[in-house]
């Protein structure tokens, strides 16, 4: 062999190694690229609408929601009508789900006056329920035909549902405060104004 | 000179192999999805004053659908393969908990040497922003039904429209 061909020889076998060496890796690279598979990945949405709600009612354990305030007499001739009864049978309960940062109120209103009387009311402060429940109005509140807030600063919560839960209602009856007494007079029934309440956005 | 010949050969095929087996795009994994949810909160659940929503909320048992094949179609006829889950939110209250559960099977596609397999998923997990392993199986599936449940969704969550993506990733766990 003269020493063209036998350097022609040796360059083919280098070249034969080299190439088996690329072939091997070519067909390592195509198989890796089969186990290395890069994760598939996919995505929906779920979405929850959360509506607005306020809802409130009365609740007592009484048989009904009737708040019985009768003055009463000693029989002694020459004393007045004695005022000051109170009853507290009523709960307050009320559901409220607001948008973010807003807030509720909650007002009473007395459906008609009664003459020389004033009917107040005193909301207790709230221990039941969860969220951001709201604060009583320092009592008493002198209820009239305009509507007199008495809860406010309601945010998302609830109190629980049912008497002894929520805000307890206080009422009580009372002369009012200027010399009214000849005012008062025997209704031809009873005098049985409606207490109606109202939760409404606060401005 | 008929070794160089064929040496030459040899370099020639070897390098048409070579560049073959780089120039071939790789085999992709697709995952595919059918289905969204969209739960209104229905305000009459507070039937009663003071009291708090009910409950859970629950989708149809069919609700998203999912499944992967390989791409092009043909690949990935043999293998194993797991499904992770997570949840990215866009408008999401913590204190609102999806769940999810696979209720049936779907549709696996046996091969000569793929037995379709599906495990887990049967029991409600919870979907956090944490990736946590879901189903796993072997071939590839269709049509994996999906039911979802939204929890805890209570009068203490402000009024407004919640969202969050689930997001699924297959990885092939074996050829």
């Amino acid at each position: 062999m003269n020493p063209i061909n036998y350097s022609l020889t040796r360059t083919f076998k280098i070249m034969k190694k080299s190439i088996f060496a690329i072939f091997t890796f070519a067909l390592f690279m195509g198989s890796n690229s089969v186990f290395a598979q890069d994760p598939a990945t996919a995505e929906h949405m779920v979405n929850v609408t959360v509506p607005e709600v306020a809802v409130l009612d009365i609740a007592t354990s009484s048989e009904s929601n009737i708040v019985e305030l009768n003055p009463t007499f000693t029989g002694e001739a020459g004393t007045p009508l004695v005022f000051g009864q109170q009853n507290d049978a009523l709960w307050l309960n009320y559901s409220s789900v607001v948008k973010a940062n807003k807030r509720r109120t909650i007002t009473a209103q007395l459906e008609a006056p009664i003459p020389g009387i004033d009917i107040k009311l005193t909301p207790s402060a709230i221990t039941t329920g969860k969220g951001k429940k709201g604060t009583a109005v320092a009592g008493p509140v002198i209820l009239s035909t305009t509507p007199s807030a008495i809860i406010t600063e309601i945010g998302t919560c609830y109190t629980e549902d049912g008497p002894s839960n929520g805000h307890k209602l206080t009422y009580t009856i009372t002369l009012q405060e200027a010399d009214t007494y000849d005012q008062i007079s025997v209704g031809e029934t009873t005098y049985a104004p409606k207490v109606t309440y109202t939760i409404t956005e606060a401005n | 000179m008929k070794a160089a010949i064929k040496t030459g050969s040899i370099i020639v095929l070897t390098l048409l192999a070579s560049f073959y087996a780089f120039t071939q795009p790789s085999p992709e994994l697709t995952a595919n999805i059918t289905g969204s949810w969209t739960l209104p909160v229905p305000s009459v659940d507070v039937t009663e004053a003071g009291n708090n929503y009910g409950g859970a909320y629950t989708s149809a048992p069919n609700q998203v659908l999912i499944g992967f094949q390989g791409n092009p179609p043909g690949q990935f006829k043999n293998i194993s393969w797991s499904i992770e889950i997570y949840r990215l939110d866009a408008t999401w209250d913590p204190s609102i908990q999806l769940w999810v559960r696979r209720t049936g099977n779907g549709n696996g596609q046996a091969t000569g040497q793929c037995t379709p397999a599906i495990y887990g998923g049967l029991t409600y997990q919870q979907v956090t922003n944490v990736t946590s392993p879901f189903l796993s199986g072997a071939c590839q599936y269709s049509n994996i039904p999906l039911e979802f449940q939204v929890r805890n969704v209570s009068v203490l969550t402000f009024a407004q429209n919640y969202s969050t993506q689930v997001v699924y990733t297959v990885t092939i766990t074996g050829l």
